[in-house]
């Protein structure tokens, strides 16, 4: 495989998984927005903006609903909802011939709904819509990758490039609350904290999963363990590890390159810091540095990918 | 048979030009037949709403131009015709015959003018009119090409005249382009007309790519087992990406672009996951002058630096070969009829349309005199740019066009105004005839396959000769019948 091609499919698959998790994160404050007091959307609000890591002085002060949902959905900034599909499309242009057609019109089609609700501002009256049409959207695009792609390279490429970027989000995402809420990790949740807690498993699209799991009491202990260390949830920190490290081997082995020993031992060092561990040891320790840890692994694992299968040096690749 | 609704060709006015689908008001050819009874029993809403499917189904696709200077990246798609241009058995076999008679004599042409040069010695072109072509490319002196196929890709425009004749307007020899709307326009009409193309029989032009596909590894360099073929593009902002992406896809190769091929020792390489893989045949669409910084234009971010070189070594095939240009170069069209009887010893199947060249004093003098009804065309542009149709020119214009000529005749030519052929076009409400031309692709590998059909252009402004798809053009899908 062209290393172009699966620099782009990497990254059709890091934007877009992006794209589901903004336009989930939009939803679920839409949807709580009710429940909340001024001061607290307001918060929450500054929580969006720093698990999207889009928060700067300048946008500090601007976190009031709609605006803030119009501008992450529609606005010419990076993290916007629309800039995200955009660049995936971009991407997704690039190797319109690796994609199937249906692929390729699913994400057009995407992609013409968003610049069609920049200039029609009709989808504000229930914004929520607009969010859900944006997931299912992308669940329809994956659905029709997974049922027709051929699990070769470019299959793992975007397997690396959905669960890197799944890490970096979830960690984000855990992060940001976790630097809010706490206080009382052990114990039951306070009712003002509840709707937070519950807001935090939406957000992570493991509300019923983990009901399922541990019953509709939210226990954060649970919630912590479940989102962090679960092998079988694949919105786990745990099972993204798992998804890299199997989708590196398998890039390895197709490559049938002798070299890449680097980039396998990085995600098997990310995999082993979430397989060995132990809940309550987390919480003994440092959680921050935990989650920090995750994404520092993420980031070296990419650099690695990159070095070793797309921008390496010419010299020594020609006998 | 039931008559169309009266509104629907109630502006139908068959003109002096030979109409495709009428031989006399309301008497259709006996192949529009079926057609024509099918559109009495539709209405006007019923053809908006299939026209709609047709265009959301470009616009979903992604089948589209973005429009210059708009900073929010508007596309717009190519206009595209509901019915059907519908050619007989019979006009295919002879248009087949005579493509592949003049395609064979030009890959002859150009194997001689950059070898022995037999022709020009003979006095049958002259030599000047070669060497002056701005396509000639003197590296390409002695160099064997494999196959002697220097043309393996070929897109003819034909125009059909008012005796109902078909006659060549254009070799296009370098990187013809529109074959993906071909078969988009196809895909398209199974979606809006199913039943009608199943009741015609309809010859298929799907196994196009297959064909295609099977043509360039006919290149591949001797000893080279299983080549490895590429697509090169020019990259994203092509206006013909759609058409390379969707070429590569159907052919299942890999669509490349300059920056991923690099060339070491005389061998093309591109760079790919599993370290450097060799390449043995490219169909580039690139053209001459950007497909080697180091051979050609120094400026050309495009190219692979290297790569005439290992062409030069035999290393590499390109599909067309580097040169062709000078073949389809608007003056040199005019000798095609005497390159045909030359190589081939054969009239021509496939008649020219009248041309003077403006370098002969005589030929000059007479088009200087009669600007308002000829056709003037720059030798070097193509697209529709650089031309004067007299009879809708002002003073203004062929006065500026005199002096160009004057100031370089070699680089003009004059034909006759033609009466293209008019077919229906479906606009808004009713059915009006519009002028259309016709580009089959022909494909000379070891055997020449030329899929049966092509692209209709149609100019969709009343009145208008120009089917450009940069100057208001537009395409419809075109029938080849058993």
């Amino acid at each position: 495989m062209l290393s172009r091609v699966a620099d782009h499919l990497y990254w059709l698959s890091r934007y877009l998984e992006r794209a589901e998790h903004t336009a989930r994160l939009l939803e679920i404050s839409v949807s709580l927005a009710p429940d909340r007091t001024p001061e607290s959307a307001s918060r929450q609000g500054v929580r969006l903006l720093s698990a999207l890591q889009a928060l700067d002085a300048q946008r500090a002060g601007q976190v009031e609903f709609p605006l803030l949902a119009v501008d992450l959905t529609v606005g010419e900034r990076e993290e916007s909802l629309r800039s995200c599909v955009s660049h995936a499309r971009e991407n997704a242009r690039q190797v319109r011939e690796q994609i199937s057609v249906d692929m390729w019109e699913e994400l057009n089609r995407l992609y013409l709904r968003l610049n069609a609700a920049r200039d029609d501002h009709g989808w504000q009256e229930q914004p929520e819509d607009l969010f859900r049409e944006v997931r299912h959207s992308v669940y329809l695009f994956k659905g029709m990758t997974s049922s027709t792609m051929v699990r070769g390279e470019g299959w793992h490429y975007m397997e690396l490039g959905r669960f890197l970027e799944r890490s970096i989000n979830a960690s984000m995402l855990l992060d940001v609350h976790l630097r809010e809420f706490h206080d009382g990790l052990r114990g039951q949740v306070e009712t003002v904290d509840f709707v937070e807690w519950l807001s935090l498993l939406r957000c992570c699209a493991s509300f019923d999963a983990y009901v399922r799991a541990h019953s509709a009491s939210i226990r954060p202990l649970h919630v912590l363990d479940f989102l962090l260390l679960n092998a079988e949830f694949p919105r786990s920190l745990r099972f993204a590890a798992d998804r890299i490290e199997e989708s590196l081997r398998r890039l390895s082995r197709l490559s049938g390159r002798s070299s890449p020993a680097r980039v396998e031992r990085l995600a098997g060092l990310l995999r082993a810091s979430l397989q060995f561990v132990q809940i309550e040891e987390l919480l003994n320790g440092d959680l921050l540095q935990t989650l920090e840890h995750v994404r520092r692994q993420c980031r070296l694992i990419h650099h690695a990918t990159y070095q070793s299968y797309i921008s390496y040096q010419l010299e020594g690749e020609i006998a | 048979m039931a008559a169309p609704q009266a509104s629907l060709f109630s502006e139908y006015r068959l003109g002096r030009a030979y109409d495709e689908m009428f031989a006399a008001p309301a008497v259709p050819r006996p192949q529009y037949a079926a057609l024509y009874s099918q559109l009495g029993t539709l209405a006007a809403a019923e053809l908006q709403r299939r026209q709609q499917v047709a265009d959301r189904a470009f616009l979903h696709q992604g089948i589209t131009f973005t429009v210059y200077g708009d900073h929010k990246g508007t596309e717009r798609i190519f206009p595209y015709d509901l019915l059907p241009r519908i050619i007989t058995g019979d006009e295919w076999r002879q248009l087949e015959r005579g493509l592949t008679q003049r395609i064979t004599a030009l890959n002859l042409f150009l194997k001689d003018i950059y070898n022995e040069g037999r022709i020009l010695r003979a006095g049958v072109v002259p030599r000047e009119l070669i060497v002056s072509c701005p396509h000639y490319r003197r590296e390409m002196r002695g160099l064997r090409v494999p196959g002697d196929r220097y043309v393996s890709v070929a897109g003819t425009d034909l125009v059909r005249l008012s005796d109902g004749s078909f006659a060549v307007l254009e070799d296009n020899l370098r990187v013809p382009s529109g074959v993906s709307y071909m078969l988009a326009n196809r895909a398209v009409m199974k979606r809006t007309f199913s039943r009608l193309l199943a009741r015609y029989s309809v010859r298929p032009i799907d196994h196009y790519a297959q064909a295609l596909l099977r043509t360039l590894r006919d290149l591949s360099p001797q000893g080279r087992q299983n080549p490895t073929v590429v697509l090169l593009t020019p990259g994203v902002f092509n206006s013909a990406y759609f058409e390379h992406a969707f070429l590569a896809r159907q052919m299942g190769i890999e669509l490349v672009e300059g920056r991923d091929l690099f060339v070491h020792d005389n061998i093309v390489y591109m760079r790919t996951t599993s370290g450097a893989q060799r390449v043995d045949v490219i169909y580039r669409r690139v053209d001459d002058d950007y497909v080697d910084p180091l051979a050609f234009r120094a400026d050309s971010q495009l190219g692979v630096t290297g790569l005439f070189n290992a062409y030069r070594a035999g290393n590499v095939a390109l599909a067309n070969a580097i040169g062709t240009g000078v073949a389809d170069d608007k003056a040199v069209y005019a000798y095609v009829p005497a390159i045909i009887r030359f190589y081939l010893d054969e009239d021509p199947i496939l008649g020219n349309v009248e041309t003077f060249l403006l370098d002969d004093p005589v030929q000059r003098d007479h088009v200087l005199q009669n600007l308002d009804q000829l056709v003037v065309k720059a030798v070097g542009e193509s697209g529709g740019y650089g031309m004067l149709i007299g009879p809708h020119s002002t003073a203004e214009q062929r006065a500026q066009f005199r002096d160009r000529i004057l100031a370089n005749p070699r680089n003009y030519i004059a034909q006759p105004t033609l009466d293209l052929s008019c077919a229906p076009c479906f606009l808004d409400d009713r059915i009006e005839p519009r002028h259309v031309d016709l580009r089959p692709y022909i494909l000379a590998g070891q055997q020449t396959v030329i899929v049966p059909g092509g692209l209709t252009r149609v100019a969709l402004r009343r009145g208008s000769l120009v089917v450009n798809s940069s100057q208001g053009g537009g395409s419809k899908d075109t029938w080849v019948l058993e």
